[in-house]
């Protein structure tokens, strides 16, 4: 007989009040996209053309013929609006913890500090912008694909778990939650064989990824004999501290591998060999989401993946290093020669992650928290590098902008784009008065005063090489006198190219808040405790 | 030796020897039969160290599904036999070769790096406290020795909704996700399909059914 009056001695979980766990953004998410998904499936079936007369009659009541095509643009309104929202209600919990003096707690395998909820509320921002900036695209390309944006919110949904996850095993799933719907997206474009291919590949690639990761856990599991992330940093930091027994060699090496098959999603170092097809191959919008997601949350994740094994700093370290330089090297060597822009941006972020993870390296607090600004850096960059690329449509080669020199003299044509272009490109070359310098100065000043003195001048004298590529596209705007007048760019639609503008000016922002960041050293203090303390 | 070990042995290495013969045979149908005998000798290893959920869900899942799912998919894809060239040159198998080799050695000195440094570490007298105070973080093994009177499924169903309930959200989210994703990419809009009209069926009444074609 099953004893089940025993049940209350297994384990007592710890429930917070229920006003917070509703409040809490994943569970509000999930009713969100199944509604959604309700919502949706009606869509569908009155967009079905097989209508007899009563449900014609109340097909044009419901939707007329007009509004079939912009029901996309609707939803897609919706969920940016959603976004928006959730951005705001992260505030608000910060708020909450600051009143009620809640310390940071955990239920249900999740964690909940004032650092996570602004991750998760960079995440939804993110979203936010991604969809704003692909309307106009969304409007012609995806009328038929009506689950497109609740794809991308599962993604987001998983990205914030992956955010705040303490224990290996919800890591795990929420990974594969957004991982998946990642390769839903890269094939979403059904029409285009090289979406397919690179859905495909995405597939297979993700799914090597991941296989590494998991052996790196189980590793863990068996060796510690826990997946939590307060059980393995006693474990390492115990076993250090009072040296009773040597940390055993097979959990550093499941740690090692946890990190390597992250470093492998993210495309750094030597396994980066995937991320231009994929690129290339994926719709633009996409593509951005891909990019600025997948950065936001798997830096986040390390953050606080490598708290934990702070006791086993040189062998992280020794893996960082390499992969630090072996970025360094494929960013440049392949971003030089490259022609087309979507692989020349994949390569030139290969290079912006090595700089990401050299604040990584130096594995100290404040050069982890000035390693994700320059995450925040790189992904307000992108939002109006990509956003420029998709809402430009040239019209005699119908085409989207797919070659460096269709940049060629658009400073003749259109002098407010060329305006934001030439800025993007130099905060990105990290040339001095823009963001890009006072972030990577940073980073590598943190180099510095960790006495890591190999990587800096490497990375002083990369960051001198990467100049050469992003003045080059600079000279083609201004003045190319090969393909002179040869294209002709379509004006943008009122809103996206507002929307260009709200990402610009939140750049503008950006280079105030980061120089003020940078010269006072009091706002820099008070930002780092309100997050990481 | 033991019966146990005897036993562990055998199966292991079956395990390992179909585990290869899955990767190196040219036969498609012969590689998916080494997985399924693969699949039935980790099982058994399983069942012999107490943990009959998993033996079970790997004969049921893995071999009764998914391999047979496999070898259907194989049988119906027409693929001809050929000698399969992982790689097209010389150049390239020695490029990836030697990162592998470069990728395992960067891992294993990772690994030993800090033992120079640790050859004079001395051993501390804190060692029962350090034990009673790695037993209390040690999750499963607290876990048996409180639960020790039921088998692994009860263990399974009495923490499966309660202390991982989140997990199991997030799984049926997984499944939610599958199913939208092979239905966008596979579906095909077919308009010359008929489809019912519930509610016109249900609607319909003596007055309204019959009409005029012509006058």
């Amino acid at each position: 007989m099953f004893n089940f009056l025993n049940i209350q001695n297994i384990d007592i979980v710890f429930y917070p009040s229920l006003n917070i766990l509703l409040n809490t953004p994943e569970n509000f998410l999930i009713v969100f996209i199944l509604i959604y998904l309700l919502f949706v499936i009606l869509g569908k079936v009155a967009n079905n053309e097989n209508f007899t007369y009563f449900s014609k009659i109340q097909n044009k009541i419901l939707f007329s013929k007009k509004k079939l095509i912009e029901r996309i643009v609707i939803i897609t309104i919706f969920s940016i609006l959603f976004l928006f929202f959730s951005f705001i209600l992260m505030f608000y919990q910060i708020y909450l913890n600051k009143v009620n003096l809640v310390l940071p707690y955990c239920f249900n395998l999740l964690l909940y500090s004032n650092k996570i909820l602004f991750f998760k509320g960079l995440i939804f921002l993110n979203g936010f912008f991604c969809l704003f900036l692909s309307l106009d695209y969304i409007k012609k390309y995806y009328t038929n694909l009506l689950e497109l944006t609740i794809l991308i919110l599962i993604a987001i949904l998983g990205s914030i778990i992956v955010v705040s996850s303490k224990n290996l095993l919800m890591f795990y799933l929420a990974l594969e939650l957004q991982a998946i719907s990642y390769y839903i997206l890269a094939a979403s474009l059904r029409t285009a064989d090289k979406s397919i291919e690179s859905g495909i590949k995405y597939f297979f690639f993700g799914s090597l990824g991941s296989s590494i990761l998991l052996l790196g856990i189980s590793l863990i599991y068996g060796f510690i004999g826990s997946l939590d992330f307060i059980v393995i940093k006693n474990y390492f930091f115990f076993s250090d501290l009072l040296s009773y027994s040597e940390i055993s060699k097979m959990a550093i090496l499941g740690f090692l591998l946890v990190i390597l098959g992250i470093l492998f999603k993210l495309g750094a170092g030597p396994f980066h060999g995937w991320l231009p097809d994929i690129y290339e191959g994926a719709p633009i919008p996409i593509a951005l989401f891909f990019t600025t997601n997948s950065k936001l949350t798997y830096i986040a994740f390390l953050l606080n993946f490598l708290e934990l094994g702070f006791s086993i700093k040189t062998e992280i370290q020794y893996l960082l290093g390499f992969t630090i330089i072996s970025s360094f090297l494929f960013g440049i060597l392949n971003s030089t020669f490259e022609l087309k822009i979507k692989r020349f941006l994949a390569f030139s972020s290969i290079t912006h992650i090595g700089f990401i993870l050299l604040g990584l390296y130096c594995y100290t607090q404040e050069a982890f928290l000035w390693a994700y600004i320059y995450v925040i850096f790189y992904c307000i960059i992108s939002w109006i590098f990509w956003g420029i690329i998709m809402n430009n449509f040239i019209v005699q080669k119908k085409q989207f902008i797919s070659y460096l020199y269709d940049f060629a003299n658009i400073a003749e044509k259109s002098p407010k784009f060329a305006i934001i272009l030439i800025l993007t490109l130099a905060s990105l070359a990290g040339l001095p008065p823009t963001a890009g310098f006072f972030v990577k100065f940073s980073i590598l000043y943190n180099a510095f005063a960790t006495n890591n003195f190999i990587l800096f001048y490497l990375g002083i004298f990369v960051s001198g090489l990467i100049v050469f590529y992003y003045l080059r596209i600079i000279k083609l705007i201004l003045d190319e006198k090969k393909h002179l007048n040869q294209f002709f760019l379509m004006n943008t639609s009122k809103i996206t190219s507002a929307a260009i503008i709200i990402c610009f000016l939140i750049s503008i922002y950006f280079i105030e808040f980061t120089a003020k960041l940078f010269f006072n050293n009091n706002l820099f203090l008070i930002l780092f405790n309100n997050l990481f303390n | 030796m033991s019966i146990f070990k005897i036993l562990y042995y055998f199966f292991g290495s079956i395990a390992m020897t179909s585990a290869l013969l899955t990767v190196t045979t040219p036969n498609p149908v012969h590689a998916v039969l080494f997985l399924i005998f693969c699949f039935l000798n980790v099982s058994a290893i399983m069942f012999m160290i107490d943990m009959e959920f998993i033996a079970v869900i790997f004969l049921i899942v893995y071999v009764g599904a998914i391999s047979i799912l496999f070898l259907f998919v194989v049988m119906m894809i027409n693929i001809k036999m050929r000698d399969y060239i992982f790689f097209d040159s010389l150049k390239d198998t020695t490029f990836f070769s030697f990162l592998c080799l470069f990728l395992t050695a960067i891992l294993y000195f990772s690994l030993f790096i800090n033992d120079l440094e640790k050859l004079n570490h001395i051993k501390n007298e804190n060692r029962v406290w350090f034990q009673i105070l790695l037993q209390n973080y040690f999750d499963w093994t607290t876990y048996s020795s409180v639960v020790e009177d039921s088998f692994v499924l009860h263990k399974i169903g009495q923490v499966l909704y309660s202390t991982y309930s989140f997990p199991v959200i997030i799984a049926g989210m997984l499944l939610l996700l599958a199913m939208i994703g092979a239905i966008i990419l596979t579906i095909t809009p077919n308009k010359l399909l008929k489809k019912q009209d519930i509610y016109l069926q249900v609607s319909r009444n003596s007055q309204n059914s019959y009409f005029l074609i012509k006058k």
